[in-house]
């Protein structure tokens, strides 16, 4: 199987803070990579360059075989590389259908990129989306504030998945989640990997990501300090890894 | 997809609170005096409404995108004073009409580029302008306030019909264009994400600096379309025009739905809600009322509309939270 | 749900007041209530209108000198049906369809305090009741004349706000008299100048000050209302004595005759606002009673020096001067 992403030497400084120290990492494609450190480890430095938001000051990233420099978000997504964010990407007051669709919007009667919103087409796309990812809200014109933090996650992977991801990452998607909807949730990443997606499951509680992991990834201080494969380790490893690495 | 929730979605929305304010005071004032809906009086608010109309859908569209405009009192004297004085320099009318609303669009282009550039909240940097703008108005006026050159074409403007001033007509055109811009437009869209959740909206790739320009340069161009408007209704170009309008507009939109945070909002409450505040004071003049109530009355409908649109958010929210166990 | 009801009940309360009345006046002016003039217009409009029953109401502006609020008041005034409507006017066009309105609409309207700038020329109001403006301030610069030193001559004019006619016309006849000084007098150096002085105390009292360390050979400065008051502070704090800048203004107010007594104010002109608010109502009144038509009344101006300060002082308690 060959990796969809290859990281290779990534350093990035944030005002004299070696943030990422020469982190290389090779993401195999349709699996579940758990990517696990405490905080101030650099996992949300190396998130937010596979996203697109920042650039890495040295080092390259390979997606699918080529090497790629993303300038923005918006060049990572249309590579097909979504990131679940902590505080997930939704507009509270506006409805499911245009958080689904928000910065992509379904348009007629365009003038250069501007146009108006096939409003009746994006509603049914979007209640498409959810029921493919299972979800089942009542209507696409709710305003995401009236949905819990689960509903809410379903409702960013849904986007992700209508948007032809191949890669998902997901930044501490459970944090905040109840138990029930925790479990939700994972049983969700587990099942995109025969939907043909890479997951990257970012996450300090380990007890969540292992279940459902192919691979661990254990970064400290900026460097990975371990990396292996679920089969290959156990989570008392894993945590004394974190804990004392 | 029951037809009874979408039913009373629709009635949480804060403009239905405008509306409903906005009745009262019709009914009110017209129990207290009855000539305060004569086909007279109604003339006369209408005559003058446009302007404000006009000014508060541009700042309310401002204020969805998470930001604010305090010099539009400033920009809506200093464009028609320009304009003006142009003519009497000997440039064309409609030369000068175009250069007079550029210079609406520098003011908005100004105060977005300092705002976002130097990273300064909108509320200080307009603050700066207000004063700027009001004292170029001064400077352009050189004196004495010049008379109005009526080669100027104010009538297409503002010709009195029956019942209404062409500016109504103008003021609608705006409100339609920029109703279906900001609501069925991607454009639209963004605005809301912008002022909604600017790092969600940035992370899904909006360009929330160019939204927030777009979003003060209209705002500019529109205080300076709707003092212009004004002069050419009293064919004098008056220095002190615009006097308090930033608040006033702001107080419109705000009555109107709008949200001080950003990502709330319609340009029919703005609509309403300039409508509103001019009926109110009508309606104060009308029934006699001490003229001083007027500030009270307008500040007491702030307060309201904001604590009932307060309300409904906070409603909505919670019934997130509960559904937690899900 | 309560403020409809307050409402309600306070319109019901108001229509109920009004309903005995006999006639409906409006006093629409210029000003804002900060501006102390006008309490003695106001004493007289409602001394007078409480002599003959009337309902009366004065609607002052939230902005001093914002003449596009004082145009709504006026349209409002016709819109709701009047008896008959006093108003100044401080533009010579703006207001000018508004009170043809008004007349058509069968609604008397005379002019007080400020008149159209060209006079019954410039408007169709019925009747002036006021100061002659022009003529005022060429009279109060004649008076304050004959207390200037020998040699040269620069005196500094202060136009509170160059938009609004009452100040400019006033600044207009000071202006004309220094014209007719320096032509008679070839042998000196006489010189003037206009300045947009402001509508209050401490904006006055900054820019004189200003004004005066730029130039100090400043001989007098007369401003066009009450605020050498606040000039008189000024130059006080600059440390000039009383006289070594001779002041001047119009109208009868506190301030103004504090800074006489202290000798640093030298004139003021009185145009007795109390005749302003009461004539114009008791016009009105009789127009609307008995057909008679508008008469112009000049309210005068009278010259007030430091000797007269002790009669008039006895009357400012009753607001009456």
């Amino acid at each position: 199987m060959e990796d969809i992403i290859v990281c290779e030497g990534l350093n990035k400084y944030y005002s004299g803070v070696h943030a990422l120290k020469d982190l290389s990492l090779k993401i195999k494609k349709d699996s579940v990579v758990g990517l696990i450190g405490d905080n101030g480890a650099g996992k949300s430095t190396l998130i937010k360059i596979l996203s697109g938001a920042h650039q890495p000051d040295s080092g390259h990233i390979y997606f699918e075989g080529n090497k790629v420099k993303f300038k923005s978000t918006k060049e990572a997504m249309n590579l097909g590389i979504e990131t679940i964010y902590q505080y997930s990407a939704l507009i509270p007051e506006m409805s499911i259908a245009r958080n689904i669709f928000i910065g992509r919007e379904q348009t007629q009667y365009n003038v250069g990129s501007f146009g108006l919103m096939k409003t009746k087409t994006m509603q049914d796309d979007a209640m498409k989306a959810l029921t493919d990812v299972e979800l089942h809200l009542r209507s696409p014109d709710t305003p995401v504030n009236q949905l819990s933090g689960g509903e809410r996650q379903g409702v960013v992977i849904a986007r992700a998945m209508y948007f032809k991801s191949k890669v998902l990452i997901l930044d501490e998607p459970t944090n905040h989640l109840s138990v029930k909807e925790t479990n939700k949730v994972l049983k969700f990443v587990e099942g995109l990997k025969s939907q043909g997606v890479t997951s990257i499951f970012i996450t300090h509680n380990l007890s969540h990501v292992y279940p459902i992991a192919d691979h661990l990834c254990v970064m400290a201080r900026g460097e990975k300090i371990a990396d292996m494969e679920k089969k290959d380790t156990t989570i008392d490893h894993l945590t004394d890894l974190l804990v004392n690495g | 997809m029951s037809k009874n929730f979408s039913l009373r979605s629709l009635l949480v929305r804060p403009e239905v609170a405008t509306f409903l304010m906005f009745l009262a005071i019709m009914i009110g004032f017209y129990i207290a005096n009855e000539r305060f809906l004569d086909a007279r009086n109604i003339r006369i608010v209408m005559g003058i409404t446009p302007e404000y109309i006009i000014v508060a859908i541009g700042i309310a569209i401002l204020m969805i995108s998470g930001e604010f405009d305090l010099s539009v009192g400033s920009v809506f004297a200093l464009v028609p004073m320009t304009i003006v004085q142009m003519v009497h320099q000997g440039i064309p009318p409609w030369f000068a009409i175009f250069l007079g609303l550029m210079i609406g669009i520098i003011v908005g282009f100004v105060n977005g580029f300092i705002t976002l550039r130097f990273g300064i909240p909108s509320f200080i940097a307009t603050l700066g302008m207000l004063y700027i703008a009001r004292s170029l108005t001064t400077v352009a006026t050189a004196g004495f306030p010049p008379p109005f050159p009526h080669i100027l074409p104010n009538e297409l403007f503002v010709y009195q019909f029956e019942l209404f001033r062409a500016s109504l007509y103008w003021a609608l055109l705006v409100a339609v264009v920029l109703g279906v811009m900001l609501h069925r437009s991607n454009v639209g869209n963004w605005i809301y994400a912008t002022g909604g959740d600017q790092n969600a909206a940035s992370s899904m790739g909006i360009k929330t600096g160019n939204v927030k320009m777009f979003c003060f340069i209209l705002c500019g161009f529109l205080a300076g379309f709707a003092g212009m408007i004004q002069t050419f209704r009293l064919e004098a170009p008056l220095p002190s025009q615009g006097y308090l309008l930033e608040l006033e507009s702001i107080a419109a939109a705000v009555i109107g739905g709008v949200s001080l945070f950003g990502g709330i909002g319609t340009v029919f409450g703005a609509v309403i809600g300039a409508i509103l505040i001019r009926f109110l004071e009508s309606g104060i003049i009308m029934a006699r009322i001490d003229a001083e109530w007027f500030r009270a009355g307008l500040g007491s409908l702030i307060i309201i509309a904001v604590v009932f649109n307060t309300y409904i958010s906070r409603r909505a929210t919670r019934i997130g939270q509960n559904k937690a166990e899900d | 749900m309560k403020k409809i009801a307050s409402i309600i009940l306070a319109s019901v309360a108001l229509f109920a007041t009004s309903a005995k009345a006999e006639y409906k006046f409006n006093f629409v002016m210029h000003s804002d209530t900060n501006n102390a003039f006008w309490a003695a217009v106001h004493k007289g409009f409602k001394d007078a209108c409480a002599q003959i029953n009337a309902d009366c109401q004065m609607l002052t502006l939230s902005g001093d000198g914002d003449q596009q609020e004082q145009l709504q008041n006026l349209e409002s005034s016709i819109a709701q049906g009047v008896d008959g409507i006093v108003t100044t006017i401080t533009n010579p066009t703006i207001f000018d369809a508004a009170v043809d309105e008004a007349l058509a609409a069968g609604i008397p309207v005379i002019t007080a305090n400020t008149d159209d700038p060209e006079g019954a020329a410039g408007s169709n109001r019925l009747a002036y009741v006021g100061q002659d403006l022009e003529a005022a301030g060429y009279e109060l610069t004649a008076n304050l004349s004959e207390m200037f030193p020998d040699g040269d001559i620069h005196v500094l004019i202060g136009v509170a706000d160059m938009n609004q006619s009452w100040a400019y016309t006033r600044g207009n006849g000071i202006a004309r008299f220094m014209e007719d000084y320096k032509a008679a007098n070839p042998d000196r150096k006489v010189t003037y100048e206009k300045i947009e002085s402001g509508l209050d105390l401490s904006t006055v009292g900054n820019r004189v000050a200003a004004y005066v360390q730029a130039n100090p050979n400043t001989t007098a400065y007369l401003d066009v209302g009450f605020w050498e008051a606040g000039a008189a502070q000024a130059v006080r704090n600059l440390g000039y004595g009383p006289g070594e800048i001779l002041l001047a203004g119009f109208d009868l107010v506190d301030v103004v005759f504090e800074e006489m007594d202290k000798g640093y104010v030298q004139l003021t002109v009185d145009q007795q606002p109390y005749y302003q608010g009461y004539m114009s109502v008791h016009q009105l009144y009789l127009m609307n009673k008995y057909g008679l038509s508008a008469l112009d009344i000049n309210t005068g101006k009278a010259m007030i020096g430091p000797s007269d300060v002790e009669t008039i002082r006895s009357f400012k308690g009753m607001s009456v001067r």
